[in-house]
């Protein structure tokens, strides 16, 4: 009897440990790293020979995770080798961030880089990194911003600027961030007076127009589409260069006047010093993917807009936002101490 | 009678082979996942996500949610163990649930955790089923003002929750509400007190201090303790289970716990924990042998139990009737409909009622699988209890290092884990409880950030958060009853008066 008792404990045991370990290998599996790696002495490297990590410095299961894992069959198919996704949130973007660019410089862990952490955070000045530690290899998709206000409430963007001048309105998104400085910009070239309430994302933002808690919420087309569709919110004005095909009713900010653009885009990039060749290897891989049809079809489902930008592109780019951001950062008196 | 109907095609979606196999597979993930300290939820729904690709959306959709609400079952199993909260809700389940394991009750515990999660996890289906789109409007109401008030009211309430020092009490909270604060201002995002380490910018994770502050201050104690073998009762298969009077002392606990939950569930933030904790404060109120409490009283196991399974249930309410997360699972939930191309919505229920109805019937039969699949683990479990603590705590500290890893893929948590499981054992030597410090900890964000909300939202006037309906009357029942308490206690001036 005392036997089978011991047996079956073991067996529970057994069990839980393999079911541990091997979840939680899953997991780990993008952070080991090979130690007994060659170091550099060969000059033509064959890269890549073994999988990739990409960090995400979001959370697991977002939207920038479920891009990136879409992206991996295109990345086996062009470079020949697995792509694992490492979720590192936190922090506004900036620990995933500071870590692949502190990452070893072989090609083998890269990083999703994106505007909050790229463009914005250095100008804050508590990042452990600047602007200029990115090595940009692509801009693979954006989201666009809204300005979403419920449907009862302002017919127009003008009715809403209208308003704005006069009164205090109060718009809810994430503080600090892309989305918040391109609203505070728009403010400020309409002299309006729009006040953020700081919420942590999307939901509490769409959760408290739709209660009337806020007047506006900034957003992208796909956190309110289904309430576009209902009627009850209605995007007044989008940040984009040309309309939206999937919002044909909504006016860019430029055709109200206000000359500027600025969308949430994903990029990749690494570690400065990675070396050339395979710099080269991960410019031309991307270039290629990015172009595939079939990825910007499984882009498109996931409510992102693929667009491509070469290094050279989003490098100029971030230089563009950071001057933007920058004057308005220092307009506002953003800027943390 | 439509509402019948339409369950009845649900039951013919969810009962499809497929369906009933994807609803096993979430439930036995759910049920490992709640077992494992630190490995949470989330990241076994993400880490199961890619295995949903190829599915059709309501399968997908059906095991995600089965590891959702199977997570609650096994949470309770290593804090009736070893005093380490597989989840952070079940970290309630301790207090009373471990005090039953060292009385030789633990498959008693365990055998209650598993009935009232599935009495409670059903009762939540049913409110989700007739109450959804109503209540998710409703929900509506509620803004920063009124998180703000609940958030006072839940403070006020739990801050002598397990009814030992008043002043030692008030002091952890206070520590916890301090802990809270480390990371990013979520007003402005300046970094608070991260000492030049970018990790702590993302702030102290709420599994990482549970299982450091119960589970391995436990354990250290007990590895620091003289070992005395444990009395071997040999308990037969029978004695296992509940007897007649544990299981009819947690009848009303069930539902109250089920019905408190689910409503708790509605609120945004960390509802499953905040539903077990107040759960546990209302029975020890209501209870006839308040002394118990603590010692290993069925009550305190039952109510948590249930409340965090509702919780769980009630967080669905945002999510299938207005298309958003209210909680980190859900959104998990809502990126698994994303990738078919279904954006939940207002129009969820009508557009898509072949997923909702399967949905919910799914949840039914999944409930009851959870019972099936957990009741016989019972007395595998309770047996743990009688193995070397030498072999058994490595284990589970193992185990627990391994989750804590699992969360963030952080190596810096590591040293965190280690730190809060130090502050756990200086903590018991020094007769500290830590349960107020974990509700400092989980009032203090939301406290924070309605509060400033709030301020923004009424132009810097703290009488707004006063003209509001909601949340004036929560705010003034509140501070009137906290008056009352404290003028009474002053009045009396006795030295046993407990506030």
């Amino acid at each position: 009897m005392k036997s089978k008792v011991n047996v079956k404990m073991f067996f529970i045991i057994a069990l839980l440990l393999l079911f541990a370990f091997s979840l939680m290998g899953c997991s780990k599996s993008g952070s080991q790293k090979d130690n007994a790696q060659t170091k550099g002495e060969t000059q033509k490297v064959a890269y890549p020979t073994k999988p990739v990590q990409i960090i995400i410095p979001t959370s697991a299961g977002g939207g920038t995770d479920l891009q990136v894992r879409a992206m991996a069959p295109f990345f086996k198919k062009y470079l020949g080798q697995d792509l694992i996704n490492v979720c590192r949130p936190g922090g506004a973007g900036t620990i995933g961030t500071s870590e692949f660019l502190k990452a070893k410089p072989d090609g083998y862990t890269i990083g999703v880089a994106y505007i909050g952490p790229t463009s914005i955070q250095p100008l804050y000045g508590q990042t452990p990194y600047k602007v200029e530690d990115f090595n940009f290899i692509c801009e693979f998709t954006k989201n666009p911003i809204v300005i979403a206000v419920k449907t009862n409430r302002y017919k127009t963007v003008e009715e809403f600027i209208e308003y704005g001048k006069t009164h205090e309105l109060k718009y809810a998104c994430m503080p600090g961030g892309a989305i918040d400085l391109a609203i505070q910009y728009f403010a400020e070239k309409t002299g309006i007076k729009l006040t953020n309430v700081p919420v942590e994302g999307s939901a509490p933002a769409v959760t408290g127009v739709l209660g009337g808690q806020y007047d506006a919420a900034a957003v992208h087309p796909q956190n309110i589409i289904s309430y576009i569709k209902s009627g009850e919110l209605k995007p007044i004005v989008i940040f984009e260069d040309k309309r939206l095909a999937t919002l044909p009713d909504t006016p860019t900010a430029k055709e109200k006047g206000i000359d500027f653009s600025v969308a949430v885009w994903n990029g990749i990039a690494a570690p400065k010093d990675l070396p050339t060749d395979i710099r080269n290897k991960l410019v031309d891989g991307f270039k290629q993917i990015c172009n595939d049809p079939e990825f910007i079809k499984a882009m498109e489902t996931q409510g992102a807009v693929a667009t491509y930008s070469t290094p050279e592109e989003l490098t100029q780019k971030v230089k563009n936002e950071a001057v933007m951001f920058g004057e308005i950062i220092k307009k506002k008196g953003l800027a943390k101490k | 009678m439509e509402v019948l109907s339409n369950l009845l095609h649900g039951f013919s979606i969810a009962l499809t082979w497929n369906n009933l196999f994807v609803c096993l597979i979430g439930a036995l993930v759910g049920t490992l996942t709640g077992i494992l300290p630190g490995l949470g939820t989330v990241t076994a729904m993400v880490l199961l996500l890619p295995l949903t690709y190829g599915m059709d959306p309501t399968s997908a959709i059906i095991m995600l949610a089965g590891i959702y609400y199977g997570a609650m079952y096994g949470g309770s199993t290593t804090a009736i163990l070893v005093n380490m909260p597989g989840e952070a809700p079940a970290v309630v389940t301790t207090f009373d649930g471990y005090q039953m394991g060292k009385k030789g009750r633990a498959g008693a515990a365990l055998a209650i955790a598993a009935i009232g999660s599935w009495v409670a996890g059903t009762l939540g289906v049913l409110g989700i089923m007739l109450f959804a789109p109503w209540l998710a409007r409703a929900a509506l109401a509620f803004g920063p003002p009124e998180y703000f008030a609940i958030a006072v009211l839940g403070l006020l309430v739990l801050s002598n929750l397990t009814g030992k020092s008043v002043i030692r009490s008030i002091l952890m909270v206070v520590v916890g509400l301090m802990v809270g604060t480390i990371g990013m201002d979520p007003v402005r995002g300046s970094l608070r007190f991260t000492i030049g380490i970018t990790e702590l910018s993302k702030g102290i994770d709420l599994a990482t201090v549970t299982i450091g502050l119960f589970g391995l201050g436990e354990i250290l104690s007990l590895a620091a303790a003289e070992f005395k073998p444990a009395d071997l009762i040999k308990v037969r298969l029978r004695e296992m289970y509940p007897n007649k009077e544990e299981l009819k002392r947690s009848a009303a606990p069930f539902c109250r716990g089920g019905v408190l939950g689910f409503l708790i569930g509605l609120i945004p933030g960390p509802a499953a924990l905040m539903a077990s904790l107040l759960s546990y404060a209302v029975e020890r109120k209501i209870s006839k042998h308040p002394e118990e409490f603590g010692k290993g009283a069925v009550e305190g196991v039952a109510g948590p139990e249930a409340a965090n399974n509702s919780a769980s249930a009630g967080a669905l309410v945002p999510l299938l009737a207005l298309g958003l997360p209210f909680a980190p699972p859900a959104a998990i939930l809502l990126s698994g409909l994303m990738i078919h191309a279904i954006i939940p919505g207002p129009m969820l229920i009508t557009e898509h009622p072949g997923l909702f109805w399967g949905l919910i019937a799914s949840m039914y039969i999944g409930n009851v699988m959870l019972l099936v699949l957990n009741l016989p683990l019972v007395p595998l479990f309770g047996s743990l209890v009688r193995m070397p603590p030498k072999i058994l705590l490595p284990i589970i500290v193992t185990i627990a290092y391994a989750g804590a890893f699992s969360i963030n893929n952080s190596l810096f948590d590591l040293w965190l884990l280690t730190i809060f499981g130090a502050i756990g054992y200086l903590m018991k030597r020094a007769d500290f409880d830590p349960a107020p410090l974990v509700i400092g900890l989980v009032l203090g964000p939301t406290l924070e950030r309605s509060f400033r909300q709030g301020l923004i939202m009424g132009d810097g006037h703290i009488l707004s958060f006063f003209q509001r309906p909601i949340s004036g009357t929560i705010l003034i029942v509140t501070l009137s009853v906290a008056c009352i308490s404290l003028l009474l206690a002053f009045l009396k001036r006795k030295k046993d008066v407990v506030i």
